[in-house]
């Protein structure tokens, strides 16, 4: 599985570069321009805090771009040539999964750790922002409450594309169709997993663990946030459930992949 | 005389066609086969099913005593009919790959097949002819000391001096401990390879047999029979 | 090579051989080609090859020593008798076709002459 792992790395090595090279170019930009800005400190913290947040919405816009790869490099495999090399190789389909679901993790944590870079440096550099926050960020690094927000997050992205895989897979093994045929019948299953548990989260919250929730203060640690100190409440039970389904995807695909299928 | 590949009443249905219905064919140790019928005849899907990259729907298929899986595909060198390499790998890179991943391939052996083929290591896939990557893709599945090669369409792509260069890899390097199976448009060409043919049509075996009795027992070429078998079906 | 895909490639295999033999291209007690080698020489499957070399063997034309190879066997008459079969056969060829071009005995053989004389001046 590792094998594989980094052979895709290795395929996609030129897309990280030009991607990070982007990413690191962006930030740099507005440090320079923070910079300039310094003798100059009229611009007061809410504007100067708009920057970083940008960053952090290009960071999004990245993961975004990272994403729709991954699944349409899954696509490929099942629906297009190379797939015939992936299954072809003397592995089970847990472990071409595996690859696929490290890999996603991979961008996931590549995203995090450089989005929060970015923020951070360019917090810090901000006119009117960099007193307030330069003796918070170690402090804050070390909130075990905002990492625990995190693994929660990437639990369900994760479950999410597992889900998303077993519609790709599930729709590749009722035909055999290059036309995406499946695709969209893979859309329909996810959309329909997605319902059935969003409902039954629901109920599950509504009837049997009414008021279950995990209550975190990730940015307890950032005074100057303001209101967004405060403790947040975050649901539980549909996360939970939603990840439970993401692992029932995972066994059923890698099955799938053993036994049905047709490239 | 053991039996590498042992095929009884396979069955292949899609929700709207039917691949293959009720083939039946063993392979022995040390033959090649050669599996001849037009487009759409089924010969593509029983390659897949071979390779275990389709699951039948019904039947049995058995390649050195096991159902198709994470074993038998070990032990299969399979050549898809398109290309199957990754673009943006070179011909060395692809080779590590085989080598990473299927502990039957002989790097030595690989080198020699790329300097028959005029090919070198440091080639991108992407920029290579359509030939070229043929041949990229025999040398990779030649290079593994398989039990059994599944090719599909190897001579699809290329010019008849390649053709010749290929014929001649596939028999220096064929053991009595493997077998082929391979499919062709040009039988002419290979006929004086196949131990054994298969005529498929419309995922039905209409006729097989060893190649030398069929020559034989009806004074014909392989070619011939093709002709006649396809003709008649044709036109009825 | 040239073969005939009409008739069984091994019986013509065994023919090149048993021609080998008679011009005397391979000697009595000569080894033969390996398998592999012939096959790739003469481009066609290992397996009919080996064929053609069972039935030879068979035959009493060749003689094969475990973990040697596969030798000419017999002796000087065999081979001349051989060579006399296969005179034969071009023969009786050559004769057929006159025939059907209507040519008698006699005629058949006096251009027979005719020919190969002015071959040899």
């Amino acid at each position: 599985m590792w094998k594989l792992v980094r052979y895709q790395l290795r395929g996609r090595r030129l897309l990280y570069t030009i991607g990070l090279i982007t990413m690191c170019a962006l930030t740099l930009y507005q440090a320079t321009r923070f910079i300039g800005m310094r003798d100059n400190p009229v611009q007061s913290a809410p504007i100067s805090m708009g920057v970083p947040l940008t960053m952090a919405f290009f960071w999004v816009l990245f993961y975004a771009a990272m994403t729709v790869i991954n699944i349409v490099t899954y696509t490929q495999d099942l629906y297009g040539d190379t797939g015939y090399l992936v299954f072809s190789l003397p592995l089970r389909g847990a472990e071409v999964l595996g690859s696929r679901i490290v890999l996603l993790v991979f961008d996931t944590l590549v995203t995090l750790l450089g989005g929060m870079t970015s923020v951070i440096v360019l917090a810090c550099l901000a006119p009117g922002l960099s007193q307030q926050v330069r003796p918070y960020v170690g402090r804050f690094l070390l909130t075990g409450d905002y990492w625990v927000m995190c693994l929660g997050v990437l639990a369900v992205i994760v479950s999410f594309m597992a889900i998303m895989f077993f519609g790709v897979t599930f729709g590749k093994t009722l035909t055999n169709s290059k036309k995406h045929l499946g695709s969209v019948f893979s859309a329909l299953v996810v959309i329909a997993v997605l319902w059935a548990s969003a409902q039954l989260g629901t109920l599950l919250e509504m009837r049997l663990f009414e008021g279950v929730h995990l209550t975190l203060s990730p940015w307890r640690n950032l005074p100057f946030l303001g209101l967004g100190t405060q403790p947040v409440q975050f649901p539980l039970v549909s996360p939970s459930l939603f990840v439970m389904l993401g692992v029932l995807a995972f066994a059923m695909t890698s099955w799938l992949m053993d036994r049905k299928l047709n490239l | 005389m053991s039996m590498l590949v042992e095929i009884s009443d396979l069955t292949k249905r899609y929700i709207t066609t039917t691949a293959l219905s009720d083939v039946t064919l063993d392979v022995p140790e040390g033959h090649i086969m050669g599996l001849l019928g037009p487009n759409g005849s089924g010969k593509t899907t029983l390659m897949k099913i071979l390779a275990g990259l389709v699951s039948p729907t019904s039947g049995s298929v058995l390649v050195d005593g096991m159902a198709p899986g994470v074993a038998t595909k070990a032990i299969v060198s399979f050549l898809p009919d398109v290309n199957h390499l990754d673009r943006w790998m070179s011909v060395g890179e692809a080779g590590d790959f085989y080598a990473d991943f299927f502990s039957d391939f002989d790097r030595k052996r690989f080198q020699e097949l790329l300097d028959i083929m005029d090919l070198s290591s440091g080639q991108k896939i992407g920029s290579l002819s359509k030939g070229m990557v043929e041949k990229a893709r025999l040398s990779l599945v030649f290079s593994r000391r398989a039990r059994l090669y599944v090719l599909d369409e190897p001579f699809g792509g290329l010019d008849p001096l390649a053709r010749s260069q290929v014929l001649d890899a596939l028999v220096a390097n064929f053991r009595t401990d493997c077998s082929m199976v391979l499919s062709t448009q040009m039988v002419a060409d290979v006929e004086r390879f196949f131990d054994d043919v298969v005529f498929l049509d419309r995922g039905c075996v209409v006729l097989s047999g060893e190649a030398e009795k069929l020559r034989t027992r009806r004074g014909a070429s392989i070619e011939d029979i093709y002709k006649e078998v396809y003709g008649h079906v044709e036109t009825r | 090579m040239e073969f005939d895909d009409r008739a069984p490639i091994y019986a013509q295999i065994m023919d090149l051989i048993k021609k080998w033999i008679a011009t005397g291209e391979l000697k009595v007690e000569q080894q033969l080609p390996s398998v592999r080698d012939l096959a790739r020489q003469v481009v066609v499957n290992p397996n009919t090859v080996q064929k053609a070399y069972l039935e030879l063997e068979r035959e009493g034309y060749v003689a094969t020593q475990r973990g040697m190879g596969t030798f000419v066997a017999g002796d000087y008459h065999t081979v001349d008798l051989l060579r006399q079969g296969l005179a034969r056969d071009i023969v009786a060829r050559y004769v057929a076709g006159m025939r059907s071009l209507g040519y008698g005995p006699e005629e058949i053989a006096t251009m027979a002459a005719e020919t190969a004389r002015k071959e040899t001046t």
